[in-house]
């Protein structure tokens, strides 16, 4: 648990640090409400463009290592759902039921700028989900991390 | 001693080793999941449903181009491990005390897995060749989808497979893996016209796109692309698949030396 903040933790910090330079340099890449929010609300907000992802990512592969019991296949999977969701970005804008697994609509679509209400309600909500979705894989995670047999069979199978 | 017999023995045991490995099938598995359910219902569902809007041949390639784009992900990714693998077993010392080359023991070993983690790949192009077929009632698509696989996937597949074995000599593992998944998706989906400068859309794409639209008329792999072009993608796909492994080869024999 404590490697995973640790990487978790390290993540944050760089993307905090390149979007804060960015946003200082003013190419900050994230969707704007309009009416315009404080400078400081708007800021906030727009960290949630790479920390849902980054929580959903975590939560997920905290899940799925003990699992699948193999780090190349753990690696294989989430490399495979980054592709896959950055490849078929219209499905998943397209279909309602895909929209609280879509990761990356801020760069994809894009959603940047000034964006019409709905649209930043629609994102927002999406960021929502996926940190929701995060916040309930990563204790199911640390559960299975209780198993210290499942865990050394793993270390085994690799 | 003959290097025939270590060859295929080593082709034999690392084979064996990559297909029975639970993880390949779990993520081949998890991968057909994630690609089946794309779109109106699935690809699967396209492939018997819609064939008499396609020309065959095309079809065939684009199913092949469909395939060798999301599926070497998993292949390199699951190769990747496979030489640091004997040195953290510590297996490979005791392979420096045998009769067999090295140079025996690295294509053995590139082989073997390569051709391990390819079954399952090609066991799903397989099932969809099957819907086209059981669509069509046409044998010929057998050897047509034969032919497209060898030559749009088949090179692109070694090729990756050569840098998986390889570059992990050099990279801590999961440095490889990330590295590779990063570059999959610069130098082969991603487009030129974002204004990235990427390796995507030349000749040294090993998705495979001159080849699919070159030799079969693909109307989505590399539009404009003529047969020459085609041959080119191979020859410098496979020369470089073997300049790695070379190279490999030059690495290992120089580390051994300095032990």
């Amino acid at each position: 648990m404590r490697r995973l903040l640790l990487i978790a933790g390290w993540a944050a910090l760089v993307a905090l640090l390149s979007s804060s330079v960015l946003a200082t340099v003013g190419l900050g890449f994230t969707p704007e409400h309009i009416p315009s929010l404080a400078a400081p609300l708007q800021f906030i907000t727009g960290q949630l463009t790479w920390l849902a992802p980054l929580l959903w990512f975590v939560a997920l592969g905290l899940c799925l290592a003990p699992l699948i019991r193999s780090r190349a296949a753990t690696a294989a999977l989430l490399s495979g759902i980054w592709i896959i969701e950055t490849i078929w970005k219209d499905y998943f804008a397209y279909y309602d039921w895909l929209h609280p697994v879509f990761l990356f609509p801020t760069t994809t679509l894009p959603l940047v700028g000034p964006l019409p209400q709905v649209y930043y309600t629609l994102w927002l909500s999406n960021r929502f989900e996926l940190i929701g979705t995060a916040l309930v894989l990563l204790p199911i995670g640390w559960l299975l991390l209780h198993n210290p047999e499942g865990l050394l069979k793993g270390s085994s199978e690799e | 001693m003959s290097q025939i017999p270590v060859f295929f023995g080593v082709l034999r045991y690392e084979f064996w080793m990559q297909f029975r490995r639970r993880a390949l099938w779990i993520t081949i598995i998890c991968f057909i999941l994630f690609i089946s359910w794309r779109g109106f219902g699935g690809i699967f569902r396209e492939l018997i449903g819609n064939p008499f809007h396609f020309q065959l041949l095309p079809f065939i390639a684009d199913w092949t181009s469909s395939i060798n784009a999301i599926f070497p992900i998993a292949i390199g990714v699951l190769l990747a491990d496979r030489l640091p693998r004997d040195r953290r077993t510590k297996v490979d010392e005791l392979f420096t005390t045998m009769p067999g080359k090295l140079s025996t023991r690295l294509v053995g070993k590139y082989l073997g897995s390569t051709l391990a983690t390819l079954i399952p790949v090609f066991a799903i192009y397989s099932i969809g060749i099957g819907c086209i077929l059981y669509q069509n009632h046409d044998l010929s698509i057998i050897p047509m989808a034969l032919a497209t696989f060898a030559v749009i996937a088949l090179p692109g597949i070694l090729f990756v497979g050569a840098f998986s074995i390889a570059c992990p000599s050099l990279l801590w593992v999961p440095l490889y893996q990330f590295l590779f998944v990063g570059y999959w998706f610069w130098g082969n989906l991603l487009s030129p016209r974002v204004g990235i400068p990427t390796l995507s859309k030349t000749i040294l794409t090993p998705i495979g796109g001159y080849m699919a639209t070159g030799f079969f008329g693909d109307p989505y792999g590399q539009p404009g692309a003529t047969p020459l072009q085609g041959v080119e993608s191979i020859i410098l796909l496979l020369g470089i698949t073997v300049l790695v492994m070379v190279t490999l080869w030059g690495l290992m024999k120089w580390q051994q030396a300095r032990q």
